[in-house]
Order: C-alpha cells, then structure tokens, then sequence
C-alpha cells in the first residue's frame, strides 16, 4: 500500500486512525501493530511472515543480550546473539536484494569467458520483498544498540514488533533507530497541536509527491526511456528526475512524519534542504539524513572512521557510500553510484571538507553541487550501465540524435510539464522547508495546506502515472 | 558521540516539530478540515454502498486462498489472496464516486491548458494524439538489442510470465510451417502514426527522414527477407501518400489508419501478389478459383466482380476516449471520414470467405471500418478492401489488440482442435501493429494437427456447471487499452454437471472499459456458470480482443461462452 493511492487515503487511513483512538492504551501498541501488517502485507501477504521472523529473532537475541553497561565486558552467548542478528539481517536483505544481480552477474562474466554451459538458470528469480532494506536496518539497530549498551531491552514483544512495523516509516523510512523511539513507545503525548503539524505535514507531502514528483517523473521516464536524445532534452529530463526524486522521496518522509505525529511519534528530520548544500559533504548531511547517519555509525565509524590517518579515513568514506550504494539497489550503476559519491567525499575530505569550487561565491558552490548530484543521478536512474553512459553522452552532446529524439520534445515541452518543472525549481531553492513552514502555523497556512490536500487528491484520482520511487529500495 | 548526536537528532525532532506554535482554533480547524476531506471520500462510497462490491471480493479471499492451498500450496493460496486483494482495490477506484467525479475534469484541464495526455496518450499541435507504445516504439530503445530483449525476458512476475521478446523466431516458424504445406507468408507490419505523422510532435522535422522507425526495425526486415519471408512494409508508401496528397493517412485522434490508407495497402498487397506484367497495360487480377501453382501467377487471372459504395462513419477516435474527457465538453469534435464498403456480386457487404485461397490474420488495423464495435463502420476494413482489389473474398482471424501472438495461436488452436483453417490456402497476410514488435508477446507456437471432425461438436445444448477456476487470463486495466472491450479465457476444473473433467470457457472480461465480475476471479474460486458452445457467439464476439492461457495443453479444449456467471447474466 501507498499513502498516495485511493485505498489508502479514503480507507485504511480513516480506519486506522479511528481504530487507533479507540483503543485503550494498553492496547493501543497491539493494534498498530496490527494495523502496520496490514499495510505491510497489503503488498504481498508472503511478506509479513519474513518480518515476522526479523521480529522474532531480533527480540529474542535482545531478550539474550539483557541490560548491559556500555563499559562492561559481553559475554559469549551476548556476542552471539548479536551476531546471530546482524547475520540473519544481512543474510535475509543479502539473498531477497542481492540474489539476481549475483546471478545474472555470473551469468555475464561466464558468457564473456565463453563458458556458456556454466551459465545458472534465471527462470527462478527472487521477489524484493516491500522496505526490506528499511525495516532490517532498523531492526538491527536494536540489537547493536543493545549490545553496545545505549538502550535497554524491550521486554514487551509488542512494542518491539509495533517498532519494527510501526506503518508510518515502515516501507521507505526515514529509518528510526530504536534509541531515537524507545522513550516514545514508552510514553507519548497525542495533543490537538501534534495532529494540525501531523496533518500539515500530511497534507504537504502528498502536494510534493502528486503535484510535483509525478510530472517530473513522467519527463524523466520520456527521457530515459528514449533511444537518442538531444542535448537540452537530455538535461531538462535529468534535472526533471533530480526533482522527482527528491519531492517523491521527501514527500514520503513528510506524510510518514506527519502520520507518526497523529499517532503521537515525533520522527526524526530526514531532508534538509539538500539542494542548498555547497558541498558534497553538506549534502550527505541534507539528503536522506537517516540513512547517511545509519551508515556512518554503523559501518563508518566501525570501520575506524578517521581515526587510523588520513588515506584509511579516504578508503572508509569511499567503502561506506559504495555500500550505500549497493543498499539501494541490486547493479553496477548504483555502485558507480555510491563510488562516484565515495570519490568526491574523500576529494572534500582532502579539502578540509570543502569543495572543489570551495572559492566560489555561494550560488555557484549550490550550482555546483546541484550539479554533481545531477549527474550522478544519471547513474541512478538508468536501466543499465550502457543507458547510462549514453545518456551521459547526450547530456555533453556527443554525436548526433537520430531524427526520432525530435518527437520527445513535443511531449515532455507541453506548458504542463514545463509549468510543474519551474514551480519545482522554485519550492526547491526558494520556499521554506516544510519543517520551518509548519512551525509556526496560521489559519492562512492551514488553508493552503488544506487547499493544496485536496488538489493532489484530485490529482491523484486522475493520474494514471503515480510511482512511487524509494519502494523499490 | 554517536550517541550524542542522536540525542541531538532526538532532540531537535522534538523541539522542532514537537512543539509547534499554532492557535487552538486553528489546530482543530485543520484537523477538522483533514477529516473532512478523508471522510468525505469514504462516506461518498461507503454509505452508498459503492463499498460493498469490493468488500464482497475481498470476502472471497480467504475461500480461494484455501482453495488453491489444497490443490497446490503455499504459494498458489498466496497468489489467490492477492488477486483478491488486488481486485478488491480495482473495484473500490472503479466504483468510487470521488473518482469518478474529479477524474475527467482533472483530464480536461490538464489536455486543454497544459498540452498534457495521460499514461497512455500523448498531444501533439493540431488536436493529434499519440498512443504511447506506438510513440515508445518509435523513439525507444531497438526491439532487437539483446539488452532490451534480456530485460523483457526477466519482466515477469508471480503473475504474468515474461513475454517473449523476439519476434523472428514466431514469425520464422510460421513461415516455416506454411512454406512445408507451399502457403505463401506475407509479412504486413501496420506501421504506427508517430512514424508517418510525427510532425505535430515534431514540428520542424525534416520530411525527408520520414518514416520513422525504432532503430532495429531496419534489420528485422533485413532478416525475414533473408529467411525467404515476404514482407510488406507500407510506411514508404503511406508517407509518399501523405505528401503528394497532402492528406493525413492515419486519423487524427485515433490510433488507426484513415480509410485511404487502407485501400492503398490492400492494392500493395495485390500488387505483391500479382507483379504487373512488364509487357502488358493490363493489370492482372488473383483468381478466385485458382489452387496451383506458384503465387502471382494462377492467382492473378480473373477479374473480380466486387463494387464500392462510399458511405460516412464519425466517431471521436480511440486516443479521445482513451484520455477520458469530460463527455459533455469534449475537446475536439468527432472526426468524420468517408470509407467505401465493398459489395459483393449479390450487392451485400463481403464477407470473409472461410474457402479463400487467402487469409488474413489481422488486428485492429485489419478490423477498422470492419467490425462496427470500434466506431468507424463496417464493410470497408482491410479484407473487404482486399476483396476488392483481389477480386475474391478472402478469409479472415482477426481480433483487436495482441496481434504479436493472438492470431497466430488462434490459428494453432483451430489446428489442434482438428479444424483445417489452412485447407485451401495459398496464401497467409500475417498483419499486426508494429508496436507489437516492442511489446508484443512473441510466444512460439507449435501447429499441430489435430484429429479432424468430420462432425460439428455434439455439444449444442448450453451447460450449467460448478467448477473450480484452475487458471484464468490476467486482464490489464482498462485505461490501458485503447479497446472499449476484453474477453478472457478460463481454465475449468473439478467440473459437476457434465461428463467432462476441464472445460475451456471465455467471458467478458472488459465491457465499456469496465472491470466484469469474471475479471475479478483467481484461480482456486469455485463459480457455478452457464456455458453456450462459442460457436453460438463467435460471429458476434469473433474480433472482440481476447485475453488468452499461455498452455498449449488447453488449446485442444473446445471452447465455451460464459453466459452467467453465479446467476448473474454476463
């Protein structure tokens, strides 16, 4: 289930939230979870018994780890749980994420090796299972920070399994780590104030994601999909894409924020304006912050950091954002990805954290970074690595378009299209985030948020185009 | 410090957004105003009761799931849950009275302000639409390039499986098959709008480089041709049409051909057929009677005795209803268009001939100005124009959509079933849109013959029967196709009522771009039907698109016609 689909909006959503005010406290906990495997499951009922064995076993290696002083010395049945955790974590998002690229990359490198009747059969491919990157990082945060002594076990089992499956952030984020909800699932206010910010948040979200992620992404597919394209074309579709993903993405992680606000949760600020960064640097602070913080103390710091000098510090930053990369997606373009990003981290870092075009003034530092970002999303979006180069290829106007590439142009420039890319444009880099919006809210912010609910309802009644990126992650 | 910055994420959360500076009344009336706004859609269609079909589907799931875990596991229950579920969904948007109210006018704002189409149909200048997998075909990636032939291949899912990508080998079969009985195979790929009018996308294109064409459209023709495949590719000729004429061959917001074009690629065809004699002024005309011999000789003797009469159809087009405007303030009138039926010697419309040397097996393309259900009349589609120029009526299997393999399987069934839709023929017309080489199932078919039946099936009489559905055909959304109607093909098993243990039965899956009832089966349903032989239909349902099994197994299975489905007429 989307939060932007008719089902979800004028069903569950109404449901759930009467269901949920109806319940006592002590069960109020019982029935989210209930509700959240509704949800879950609502993509493939399969699903829920995978989650249910993440759940299970990250409680009990929790219940085996019991309450420890960060200080102390763990025990040997303690390191086990733990790594019976993170290894059933990583074996399950291993094989559900990463079992057809290693099959079909084998398949490559023996067919190039000329060895075809080594080739494995691809009849039998595995299906993704929703949010399965999300809810086993965040499952497995609990028993790490168990383990390491910043949280407390849980001792109820619901209130683990509503964490794990808490619906609000379940499929696409932002990811919350078990110490940044534990006092919540223990205690939380629900007050009137909490749920006009929740559905300001709401409201605002569903505009970012039907009103501007869904025609940007239908430029960026007409783009993308296109065999040849020319050289304004090819920027106009990747520019198109940078604002899809970001007020696709961000639109999600304000509903989810809004949603858990109605249920009395405060999560956690997920995006941050990140095309205002100057820096790469910066904008791994902005962009997807719960995730870029995940990685950095789970795997980076782990790793040593920068700790162990200077080239170790460059090897890490390069290692954790190639694996970022490989986190959300199965194929060499999200390593190049993550690579591309490793390389210019590492660049920065050299700097002094500051940026290749650090003298600049402050619009070509943004411009430049919006830049790089863009650029790498080329890698991103492609189907392929092939698509991707030729797409770059384009984008520095490199040979000829074929006379078919003329035809895009009249579709991806209808005034529709061009309309929602300059409104995009300018929410981007000149309005207020929707955390600073909404702090201060007036009957006249009301209104609009109000107004701008319903005309993405209208909208999203009508379109026939309504993806939704980050669920395939 | 790690657990100090995420006190301070934790914290900053909290400052932020847990606090927010707002006026009571503006607080209630906000959430008040959220409320309204979610309920009003709920109320809308729950106290009407536009709730209560879909939650009557989705009160079948948990039956069908059992069903189908008894008979094949885990898995299949699963799968039949889904469907359940997923039907439940379709149904709630189909019937939402929300939906229904915002959706065209949403549709006219965006195509009359913005220039904008939807999922499916693209506006060029000039009120031109565009069906997307013709425009996709065009501009997308070649059909033939092994990367985009691998991935199509990969494309399949627990529901449907992977198409097959790769149009050669079907079509090299089929020819292979025909050549082994000395059928001649005419290859006729109808070409899409954006190849021979793309300048309303594309408004300074130069003309010179029309047609258009996806990039491996070149080396598919190269390669039948060097399989001995005749093929005919009227876009050269359709686009000299267009600019010598200065008249468009295809409508302007629909994604078929115009009626000129039509008899233009009939009289190719018989030009194919029967080359023009270098020393005579005389062209040769096809025989009716003719039966040996090599094509182009014997079949061109005879003059035919077929008459037009010019008769006038209008409609808004396919790509109009498509976009799903507001039907009481359409953008664009209805196109008129003047078609010329063909009369036979008796003075009535032809009729496909089932004894013709020739047969088509055709798509939309073939059953436009034919089959009066797409709105552009009957009597004048491209088998009645090639009546014309052949001087005989030829035979005819044509449905709308899914000419990549609908035909060809349909011609296979027949075989299997012991019918003899090849007795006689000297020559097949292969047509399908060319779109379909992009996204068409290209499965390859095995033409075996079956036993012949000397008899008509003693199965006359209609049949009420409970079965279980063992299988039935996915149906896409109906804001997808570009026809108004669908029927699907369902595997019956654990039947009570007759003798026999499976039955092969179609229903209608689509009607006026609704989801029927019989869409909204899974297979491990038990359904108590009414069945009619197909024959009693097949005149009247006999083009309608048909959404088919993929298991050869049941093509032998002689067809029924659902014609109520748990006591509801279909």
């Amino acid at each position: 289930m989307v939060f932007s689909s008719h089902l979800f909006v004028f069903v569950y959503l109404p449901l759930a939230l009467a269901a949920y005010y109806a319940l006592p406290r002590r069960g109020k906990h019982l029935g989210l979870t209930l509700l959240s495997y509704l949800f879950y499951g609502w993509a493939n009922p399969a699903f829920m018994l995978l989650m249910l064995f993440s759940t299970a076993v990250d409680y009990i290696c929790g219940q085996v780890i019991g309450e420890v002083e960060p200080e102390a010395e763990r025990t040997r049945a303690q390191r086990m749980a733990v790594t019976v955790s993170v290894v059933t974590n990583l074996s399950l998002l291993g094989f559900f994420k990463y079992f057809n690229f290693g099959v079909d990359s084998y398949n490559t490198l023996v067919t190039h090796l000329g060895l075809d009747a080594w080739e494995l059969d691809t009849l039998l491919r595995v299906t993704l299972p929703l949010g399965i990157s999300f809810y086993t990082f965040q499952s497995m945060s609990y028993t790490i920070d168990v383990y390491r002594g910043r949280s407390a076990p849980l001792d109820d089992v619901i209130d683990f399994a509503c964490y794990v499956s808490l619906f609000p952030q379940l499929v696409a984020g932002p990811i919350i780590r078990f110490n940044e909800l534990a006092d919540q699932l223990r205690e939380r206010t629900h007050t009137v104030e909490k749920a006009a910010r929740g559905a300001a948040f709401f409201c605002l979200g569903m505009a970012k994601k039907i009103l501007l992620a869904n025609p940007c992404g239908k430029v960026a597919d007409l783009a993308f999909g296109a065999e040849s394209l020319g050289f304004w074309d090819a920027w106009y579709g990747v520019t198109a894409y940078a604002f899809q993903i970001y007020f696709d993405f961000s639109g999600y992680t304000d509903m989810a924020i809004g949603l858990g606000l109605a249920l009395g949760f405060v999560f956690p600020k997920n995006f941050d304006s990140p095309y205002h960064s100057r820096s790469i640097t910066e904008f791994w602070r902005r962009w997807h912050v719960s995730l870029s913080t995940w990685l950095r103390d789970y795997l980076y710091i782990p790793l040593g950091g920068n700790r162990k000098g200077k080239t170790r510090t460059y090897v890490n930053l390069f290692l954790v954002m190639l694996l970022g990369g490989l986190w959300h997606g199965a194929s060499w373009n999200f390593v190049i990805w993550g690579g591309f990003h490793g390389v210019l981290l590492a660049a920065e870092r050299m700097r002094g954290k500051r940026s290749l075009y650090g003298p600049l003034p402050r619009v070509f530092q943004m411009a430049g970074t919006f830049l790089l970002v863009t650029i790498s999303w080329v890698f991103f979006r492609a189907a392929t690595l092939p698509e991707a180069v030729s797409y770059l290829q384009a984008m520095v106007g490199w040979g000829d378009p074929r006379p078919e590439a003329a035809l895009l142009s009249g579709v991806i420039l209808a005034p529709y299209y061009l309309g929602t890319f300059a409104v995009a444009a300018l929410v981007t880099w000149a309005a207020p985030q929707t955390w600073d919006w909404t702090r201060h809210l007036t009957p006249a912010k009301a209104g609009i948020c109000v107004a701008l609910f319903a005309l993405a309802l209208v909208a999203m009644e009508a379109q026939g185009f309504n993806p939704f990126i980050y669920f395939i992650f | 410090m790690t657990t100090a910055h995420i006190s301070e994420r934790e914290a900053q959360a909290k400052a932020e957004i847990g606090h927010t500076t707002v006026g009571r009344g503006t607080a209630v009336g906000l959430v008040l105003a959220f409320c309204v706004i979610v309920l009003a859609g709920s109320l809308a269609d729950g106290l009407t009761g536009r709730w209560a079909p879909a939650f009557s589907i989705l009160s079948q799931g948990p039956e069908a799931a059992v069903g189908a875990w008894e008979t094949q596991g885990f898995f299949a229950a699963n799968r039949a849950l889904l469907a359940k579920m997923d039907a439940f969904e379709e149904e709630l948007e189909q019937e939402s009275a929300v939906s229904g109210a915002v959706q065209r006018p949403f549709q006219w704002v965006l195509t009359a302000v913005g220039g904008a189409g939807n999922e499916q149909v693209y506006v060029g200048r000039g009120g031109w639409l565009y069906f997307r997998p013709g425009f996709d075909l065009v501009t997308g990636p070649g059909f033939l390039d092994p990367a985009r032939l691998e991935q199509r291949r990969r494309s399949g899912d627990s529901w449907e499986k992977a198409p097959e990508p790769d149009p050669i080998p079907a079509i090299l079969d089929l020819h292979r098959y025909l050549a082994e009985r000395g059928i001649q195979l005419i290859v006729l790929p109808a070409p899409t709008k954006a190849s021979i009018h793309p300048e309303p996308l594309a408004p300074g294109l130069d003309a010179s480089v029309l047609p258009l064409h996806n990039p491996s459209y070149a080396a598919f023709l190269e390669r039948l041709r060097e399989a001995g495949v005749q093929v005919v590719d009227p876009a050269p000729e359709l686009v000299r049409a267009a600019r010598e004429t200065g008249q468009p061959q295809y409508l302007e917001r629909d994604s078929h051909w115009r009626p000129e074009a039509v008899g233009r690629v009939a009289g190719r065809i018989r030009e194919t057929l029967c080359p023009p004699d270098p020393g005579s002024t005389h062209r040769s005309t096809p025989s009716r009677n003719a039966m040996a011999g090599p094509v182009g000789a014997d079949l061109c003797v005879r003059p035919g005795s077929f008459a037009r009469r010019p008769s006038a159809a209008s409609h808004p087009g396919d790509l109009a209803a498509l976009l799903r405007l507001p039907e009481t303030h359409p953008i664009w009138p209805s196109q008129e268009v003047e078609i010329h039926q063909v009369l036979g010697p008796d003075g009535e419309i032809v009729e496909p001939d089932p004894v013709s040397p020739v047969l088509l097996l055709g798509d939309s393309f073939t059953n436009v100005y034919s089959d009066e259900s797409l709105g552009w009349g009957a009597g004048a589609g491209l088998a009645e124009q090639l009546a014309y120029e052949l001087g005989f009526a030829v035979d005819r299997i044509a449905f709308n959509a899914g000419g990549a393999s609908a035909t060809r399987r349909e011609l296979a069934a027949r075989l299997a079933r012991g019918e003899r839709p090849l007795e006689g023929k000297r020559v097949v017309i292969y047509q399908f849109a060319a779109r379909e080489l992009a996204v068409g199932d290209w499965t390859r078919l095995e033409y075996e013959e079956g036993e012949a039946r000397e008899a008509p099936s003693p199965r006359d009489e209609a049949l009420t029967v409970e079965a279980r559905v063992e299988a039935v055909a996915p149906v896409p959304d109906p804001a997808t196709t570009p026809y108004t109607q669908a029927l699907l093909a369902m595997h019956l098993t654990d039947v009570s009522g007759t003798d026999e243990e499976e039955l092969l039965a179609y229903a209608w899956a689509i009607q006026d771009r609704r989801l029927t009832p019989a869409a909204r089966l899974a297979p491990g349903d038990r359904v108590e039907l009414e069945l009619v032989p197909w024959s009693t239909v097949s005149d009247e349902l006999g083009s309608v698109q048909r959404l088919e099994l993929g298991d050869p197994e049941l093509w032998a299975l002689e067809p029924w016609w659902v014609a109520e489905i748990d006591g509801m007429a279909q």
